[in-house]
């Protein structure tokens, strides 16, 4: 494993911990009943221990950060660490589902209504806090039908077809990069509501497989289920542009962390590096690139490649195959989707606006909030200013002040500077903190993230306000 | 000295990023800049006081000023937002926009006559910014009047105005370490324990 993926990884693992914390201390100060202090003073005491772990590590990391080569036994024992804690992370995540859920932000709110305008309506579809790493989408009704009390069975979502409830993960509560993934599950809404991709699925499979008469279930379940994640991630990257794709190159990061093999192909969703690369492409027809999130796709890449590698060669070559053929059908299907997304007046994300959330993404790292942006340069302003005498007119002053207006930005566009941002300081990040004494460490990364998330939350804040003020003007 | 418009435009814009006022968003400059000052607007959050749990406040503990005493109020979905201040009530709220103060000058929060003669106060005592301060300011809105008052976000209902200092301060707000509020984006309430 190279330095630049160990950090990579250690440091999201760092964060995982560190968003658990901050969830758990937030219920335990603000939300708290007493009858779950025990629960939550549990819970922050496994935290705790995970933290310890971290800090007993820190030579190792150390040496990680300073890119030094690390030996073979050390670099096993940061794996066992990264695996430790993902895995205690998961369990102590979905363990909070036993607690009373807390509400979704506001800024959440007005993120989805500006995104999915003008298709969103909150009577219509719900958005609710729920197990980690598993945002999905799923029906109510099927929920309804399928909950049998006397059995004591609950229904698993997962196994649910798509409706109405999307699910976010409670760690992702206050995390606006991580909300993302909800223009990936409002793809499989607008696909449940209109049946999109099942009929371009059987056309594929007609015209391009040439199928016997009798075509097996089976292939035709599995290449539906393609087509719908394919139509759910072309809608988040319609929406959003590369950044729509991000949060499930995260999400497979951190499962990655927990095994040495590389996650399987479960005949529901093309491999992770497979719906990166059909994302890259639209990208790339629309000039577009991942290029700056290169932090992410890189280490997602490397991994699996690493992973790979070490297969025996009958599983390396099935493997390969099914990324082949998955990706000539994404790439058969992407255009075809495309159009179908288009019809819903939903706003596209294009190369202007990544230009733009490239702008915005120094002022962020500058922590400053980033709903609006100046149509004018700083030069510019300056020397209209300039020109302006103690016997200039009114009507001229005010025309060169007017020059400072700032008009609004998209929430894609703010959304994508803080992916760019996150991207191009996470392994920076880590380095910081672990410049530190040790004590310092963990509050460091706390802060942050912290700042992170709110200098977002506010850019989004900025973001409603200004639409509900008669005198903004809309970005040309 | 009081900053004049034309200066205060000119700063917003400094080359130098040490001399520069930061104010974000700028809306609408010309009815924002006023000869001497720049109107601020009202952000969405508030924290309103619980006063039926706590039996007072104790500066010396964090919980009871910092989680006890205030609660959020917060925007309901899908509605205009409105929040009524009340005769003889006192609520925190920020300004929409992110102030920078560069470390040469000093910043006053002053309210707006408009507002000021329905009886709205938008602070209590404490008007000063001082050099160096970065983040939204809080306000400390109390309505002295005798009937409720209608706020919404984007309400223009302070302004602030800049002085020059006799030079640049040594150490401004933001390289103090005693400072309470760096960087402040959120409705904050009183860090007072800290002192303690």
């Amino acid at each position: 494993m190279s330095s630049t993926q160990l950090k990579f990884l250690l440091s999201s693992s760092a964060e995982n911990l560190i968003r658990l914390e901050s969830v758990l201390k937030r219920r335990q100060e603000f939300g708290a009943s007493p009858e779950f202090n025990a629960i939550i003073d549990g819970m922050l005491d496994w935290c705790g221990r995970y933290r310890e772990n971290y800090l007993q590590h820190t030579p190792i990391i150390s040496k990680v950060i300073a890119d030094e080569e690390v030996s073979p036994v050390e670099e096993i024992a940061l794996k066992t660490l990264l695996r430790n804690s993902i895995n205690t992370f998961f369990v102590l995540h979905d363990l909070l589902l036993f607690l009373p859920r807390e509400k979704i932000r506001k800024e959440l709110h007005f993120f989805c209504q500006e995104l999915f305008f003008p298709i969103y309506d909150p009577k219509d579809l719900s958005i609710i806090l729920t197990s980690v790493y598993n945002a999905f989408e799923y029906s109510l009704d099927e929920a309804i039908r399928s909950l049998d009390v006397f059995m004591m069975k609950v229904p698993d979502p997962r196994k649910l077809p798509f409706g109405h409830v999307m699910e976010l993960a409670i760690i992702d509560r206050d995390n606006p990069l991580s909300w993302a993934i909800l223009a990936h599950e409002f793809g499989h809404y607008l696909d449940q509501k209109n049946n999109l991709s099942k009929p371009l699925a059987d056309k594929f499979l007609q015209e391009k497989l040439k199928p016997e008469p009798n075509l097996p279930p089976d292939l035709r379940r599995i290449y539906r289920s393609l087509a719908s994640e394919a139509l759910a991630d072309l809608t988040a990257y319609y929406l959003l542009g590369p950044v729509g794709i991000l949060p499930l190159v995260n999400m497979e990061l951190n499962f990655a962390m927990a095994t040495d093999k590389p996650l399987p192909f479960d005949f529901k969703h093309p491999l992770t590096t497979t719906r990166l690369q059909v994302i890259t492409n639209a990208a790339k027809d629309d000039q577009m690139t991942l290029g700056m999130f290169g932090a992410y796709t890189q280490a997602l890449q490397d991994d699996e490649a690493a992973k790979e590698a070490k297969l025996p060669s009958d599983e390396k070559n099935v493997r390969s195959s099914i990324k082949k053929s998955t990706t000539e059908f994404a790439d058969w299907i992407r255009n075809a989707l495309l159009q179908e997304i288009e019809k819903f007046g939903l706003t596209r994300f294009s190369s202007v606006n990544l230009q733009t959330a490239n702008d915005l993404k120094k002022t962020l790292l500058d922590g400053i909030p980033i709903g609006s942006i100046r149509q004018h340069t700083r030069e510019e302003i300056a020397e209209a200013l300039s020109r302006l005498t103690t016997t200039s007119p009114p009507s001229e002053t005010q025309a060169a002040f007017a020059m400072l207006r700032e008009e609004r930005v998209r929430v894609a566009e703010v959304l994508s500077a803080g992916w760019i941002a996150a991207s191009e300081k996470k392994t920076a990040l880590l380095e910081e903190a672990f410049s530190k004494p040790d004590a310092e460490i963990f509050p460091h990364l706390e802060n942050t993230l912290e700042n992170q998330d709110e200098l977002l939350m506010k850019s989004i804040e900025i973001l409603s306000v200004m639409e509900r003020t008669p005198s903004v003007t809309e970005r040309s | 000295m009081l900053l004049s418009d034309l200066d205060l435009a000119k700063r917003l814009v400094d080359p130098d990023p040490k001399k520069r006022i930061i104010i974000t968003p700028l809306i609408d400059p010309v009815a924002q800049i006023g000869p001497s000052s720049i109107n601020l607007s009202l952000g969405v959050g508030f924290k309103v006081p619980v006063t039926s749990s706590v039996p007072f406040i104790n500066p010396d503990d964090k919980t009871s000023v910092n989680t006890q005493y205030m609660r959020d109020v917060d925007v309901p979905v899908g509605e205009e937002f409105k929040f009524f201040i009340h005769p003889g009530e006192f609520v925190l709220a920020t300004t929409l926009e992110y102030l920078r103060v560069p470390r040469d000058l000093g910043c006053r929060l002053e309210g707006r006559s408009s507002y000021g003669r329905m009886g709205l106060l938008v602070h209590v005592t404490a008007a000063f910014v001082d050099p160096g301060y970065s983040g939204r300011l809080t306000f400390e809105l109390y309505n002295a009047g005798r009937l409720p008052i209608l706020l919404k976000p984007g309400d223009r209902v302070a302004q602030a105005c800049f002085h020059n200092l006799s030079g640049d301060a040594q150490i401004p707000y933001d390289q103090r370490q005693q400072s309470k509020y760096k960087g402040s984006l959120s409705v904050e309430v009183s860090r007072i324990w800290k002192e303690k």
